[in-house]
């Protein structure tokens, strides 16, 4: 059976090392977009053309093209950020973007808005701030996450080192990106020979897919350690970096009404020292390289090379090409996947604020003035910034005697709401979605403001306005919220319609399942509520809502508690 | 109230017959007279002639009527008053593409001013009249102002802001006519965001061929304004080569400031490309004009 190479295989193998004409489409005045094909390579340097949905047909009316706009996302490994670089990315928000900034998923900045003639000098401002945008999206090792743990500071500090030591080990070795946004020299005349060498490790098609790398520290799995492609769950003994047990084959895209596609935890498949993570970690990616499906776009990701080929395959294909085995998963146990707020004592005597920011949008809306919040933060601030994957930030580092100055300013500007907040509100995330979001179905950031009063009525009634429960709205199936590890999860349908999935776990280890359909904010709510009453009288003590609706029988939860493999279509794997 | 022999309501005079967004000599002689306003009075003599063409440019006769009380009759006020003069827009469109249609390109006059909002009287008569509105229209045709007779020659094309409107009929015509010579369009304007007129056509006939150039100025995109003159020095060796093969070209537009500057930006690279002296430039320029090559349509 044949089957032919995906489109975006085509563009990427001529693309001459991610340039294609992505220069000559800046450069074009006649639009404020570059073509189709230079948009897909424009990812694999971390930004995207966007447009502001909402004005599509009054533009169209006008004979004006859509608002196009780029959406530019940093890289930014283990999510840290120094007190100048915020100052930094907080201007570009304001002189080159749309005046917010968005803490992402995954540990990261995304600025929205930047029209075309305004993109070079943002990336070179990010530059000029010691950060990069190169392969924060595309078919390559993304932004590497790392718990944010600021408790067991040293531990912190071994893992963000590991994070960043395998971002920069793994990230493309291109030169365009450097020719393309910060004008340095091409290399002219090169022969053709040495062009293999300028990716050693992608060659000159990358991956077939996006390809994600998470590091965990238990107890805490606040970067959702099961859905990355590549997860590694420290183990940490005695106070010592052991190593890391490797779990593959995590992700959360699928796509409405194609079975063939869905969500998937990662398999934990054994353990690995220190010494021996770079090799491993290089050699799965290989592997998905060389397996991975490069004709269906949505049958490319590492999960589903392993369910086609098999997780033993893969794992004694990574053995055999490694030349040692891995040793034994070695025990390690999460509690949550949330964030703690507040104030937290370091091993050190240090002190860590984590802040809650809806839907990771920093804006200066009414009286919450977070930009500007953040802002003042950062200019008195002499420790760091950690970017969660709750899209929350942490204000690291601080000395006891600072901690009254940073209170202040967290409570002039209103960043101090995580001290009254609801569970649900404190474990809340969303997508961005509408207007910029292309794949969005239905709203998502948008929408979490009008939902969460709605849902925090109906548990007060109930008395549940303290119960932590992880709630996950996303625009559509891809799962850039991780919607399918939410006890509560709304997925787009369509405007205003959403799939209601219930019944994940509290510590990103079981995936939720669908409990309604295509259905509309007032069955959402119904739905809902009766099961509200059952968590508040029958609940154990401490138990979540996810593992309640499984315990009691209201909910079946088949696919996540058996982990059926699944079968998809057999492709050629180029 | 009857005035010139026919009989209207004031209503009717005001909306319909009326210049009432135009200010003229007459009607601010007959309010200083009328009200005995000295300051109006004033302006009017012809050592304060830059006074009275500043009042002119940012009033209207409503903000002098609120500013400078009088007595009036509301007969007085319609004789006062000059009639409604009939506004003159280019055709936007090919007959050969739309049809029965008649495009417009039209400039929405709206602003605020002296605290209250002002419009244009066309352009709001235009833009609040409803898809079935009647508007009585006539055709005047510009015999200075058509294609070459000849379609194989190319045309240059230069229409800031809402004097593009005849160069998209132009370029309709040549379309749909298959015409051989090239087209170029310089087009400016504030701003790329929002007034870029006419910017998916002109990405589609770029695309398609029928439009073989297009440099943009939009002037407030970034701290140095830059204008379609710009443009023209800028590509200057390759106008001056296009006017050399006998290229016609076209200036349409506002005619206060920016056929002014295009004139002599035109100079300029004449005289930069030709190897010739400003003087002579200029002469040939004008011979253009003469021969008709060189066609304005401004106002």
């Amino acid at each position: 059976m044949t089957t032919t190479l995906s489109d975006f295989e085509r563009i990427k193998a001529k693309s001459n090392y991610l340039r294609g004409t992505i220069v000559e489409g800046l450069a074009d005045p006649v639009t404020g977009a570059i073509s189709d094909d230079d948009n897909k390579l424009l990812k694999f340097h971390g930004s995207y053309l966007q447009d502001d949905r909402d004005l599509r047909e009054e533009r169209r009316q006008q004979k004006l093209e859509p608002a196009y706009a780029f959406m530019l996302r940093a890289r930014l490994p283990g999510g840290v950020v120094t007190p100048a670089q915020w100052l930094v990315f907080d201007r570009i928000a304001q002189e080159y973007a749309n005046g917010t900034l968005r803490i992402t998923t995954r540990q990261t900045f995304q600025w929205h808005g930047i029209i075309k003639r305004k993109l070079k000098p943002t990336i070179a401002a990010i530059h000029d701030a010691l950060a990069g945008t190169i392969a924060a999206c595309g078919d390559v090792v993304r932004n590497v996450v790392s718990t944010a743990n600021p408790i067991e500071s040293a531990a912190h500090a071994e893992a963000y080192a590991w994070a960043v030591q395998l971002s920069a080990e793994l990230a493309p070795k291109t030169r365009a990106y450097h020719e393309i946004w910060l004008d340095g020299e091409a290399l002219i005349g090169e022969p053709e020979s040495t062009v293999a060498e300028r990716e050693p490790l992608y060659g000159a098609t990358y991956l077939p897919r996006k390809f994600k790398i998470g590091l965990a520290i238990p107890p805490l799995n606040d970067i959702d350690v099961f859905s990355q492609d590549l997860g590694l769950v420290a183990i940490i003994e005695a106070g010592t970096l052991r190593g890391f047990n490797v779990a593959i084959g995590g992700g959360m895209g699928a796509t409405h009404g194609d079975p063939t596609t869905y969500p998937r935890l990662a398999s934990v498949i054994g353990f690995v020292t220190p010494q021996q993570l770079f090799a491993v970690a290089e050699t799965i990616v290989r592997i998905q390289r060389d397996w991975g499906n490069r004709s269906e776009r949505k049958h490319a990701r590492l999960k589903y090379t392993l369910d086609h080929r098999g997780l033993d395959v893969f794992k004694a294909e990574l053995q055999a090409r490694l030349g040692f085995t891995l040793e034994p998963t070695r025990p390690h146990h999460f509690e949550h996947s949330g964030d703690r707020y507040g104030w937290v004592e370091g091993h050190d005597g240090r002190w860590h604020l984590t802040l809650h920011i809806e839907s990771g949008r920093l804006a200066d809306v009414g009286t919450n003035r977070w930009l500007t919040g953040l802002r003042e933060l950062a200019k008195v601030h002499t420790g760091d910034f950690r970017m969660t994957c709750n899209q929350n930030v942490i204000v690291a580092n601080v000395t006891a005697a600072d901690r009254a100055r940073i209170d202040a300013i967290a409570h002039e500007y209103g960043l101090d709401g995580y001290l009254r907040q609801t569970g649900i509100r404190r474990h809340a995330i969303a997508c961005v979605a509408l207007p910029t979001c292309g794949l969005a179905m239905a709203e998502s950031e948008r929408y979490l403001p009008g939902l969460l009063p709605k849902l925090e009525w109906l548990l007060d009634q109930h008395g549940l306005a303290d119960a932590p429960i992880l709630l996950r709205l996303s625009g559509c199936p891809n799962g850039c919220s991780r919607p399918y590890l939410g006890e509560i999860a709304l997925v787009g349908r369509g405007p205003g319609r959403y799939d209601l999935r219930l019944g994940a776990d509290f510590s990103g280890q079981r995936l939720n399942t669908v409990y309604r359909e295509n259905v509309d904010e007032a069955a959402i709510l119904a739905a809902l509520d009766p099961l509200f009453v059952r968590y508040a009288a029958e609940r154990a003590p401490s138990e979540g809502f996810g593992d309640f609706l499984l315990s009691s029988g209201l909910l079946h939860n088949d696919r996540a508690t058996t982990g059926v493999a699944r079968q998809i279509p057999l492709q050629v794997l180029a | 109230m009857t005035h010139d022999s026919r009989t209207l309501t004031l209503t009717q005079w005001l909306t319909h017959e009326r210049e009432i967004t135009r200010l003229h000599r007459a009607f601010v002689a007959t309010l200083a007279a009328t009200g005995g306003h000295a300051e109006l009075a004033r302006v009017l003599q012809p050592e304060h002639a830059a006074d009275f063409a500043a009042l002119l440019a940012s009033d209207q006769p409503i903000d002098l009527l609120r500013r400078y009380p009088a007595a009036w009759r509301a007969e007085a006020l319609v004789a006062a008053l000059r009639p409604l003069a009939p506004r003159l827009y280019s055709i936007a469109s090919s007959p050969k593409l739309v049809g029965e249609e008649v495009h417009l390109t039209v400039a929405v006059i709206d602003y605020e001013a002296h605290g209250n909002p002002h419009w244009g009287a066309a352009s709001a008569f235009l833009a609040t009249i409803g898809e079935d509105g009647k508007v009585p229209v006539f055709v005047e045709s510009n015999e200075r102002f058509h294609l070459p007779a000849d379609s194989s020659r190319d045309i240059i094309m230069i229409g800031p802001g809402t004097g593009v409107a005849p160069f998209r009929a132009f370029v309709q015509e040549r379309q749909e006519s298959g015409a051989s010579g090239r087209n170029w369009l310089f087009f400016g304007n504030r701003h790329f965001a929002q007034d870029f007129l006419y910017q998916t056509e002109w990405q589609e006939a770029l695309k398609q061929g029928a439009l073989h150039r297009l440099d943009l100025a939009f002037s407030r995109d970034q701290s140095h304004k830059t204008y379609v003159q710009d443009r023209l020095r800028e590509q200057g060796a390759e106008l001056y080569a296009w006017l050399q093969s006998d290229a016609q070209i076209y200036v349409c537009g506002d005619s206060a400031h920016m056929a002014k500057d295009v004139h002599a930006a035109l100079i300029d690279v004449v005289a930069a490309h030709g190897g010739q002296s400003s003087d002579d430039a200029a002469a040939w320029l004008n011979e253009l004009l003469q021969q008709g090559r060189y066609a304005r349509d401004v106002y």
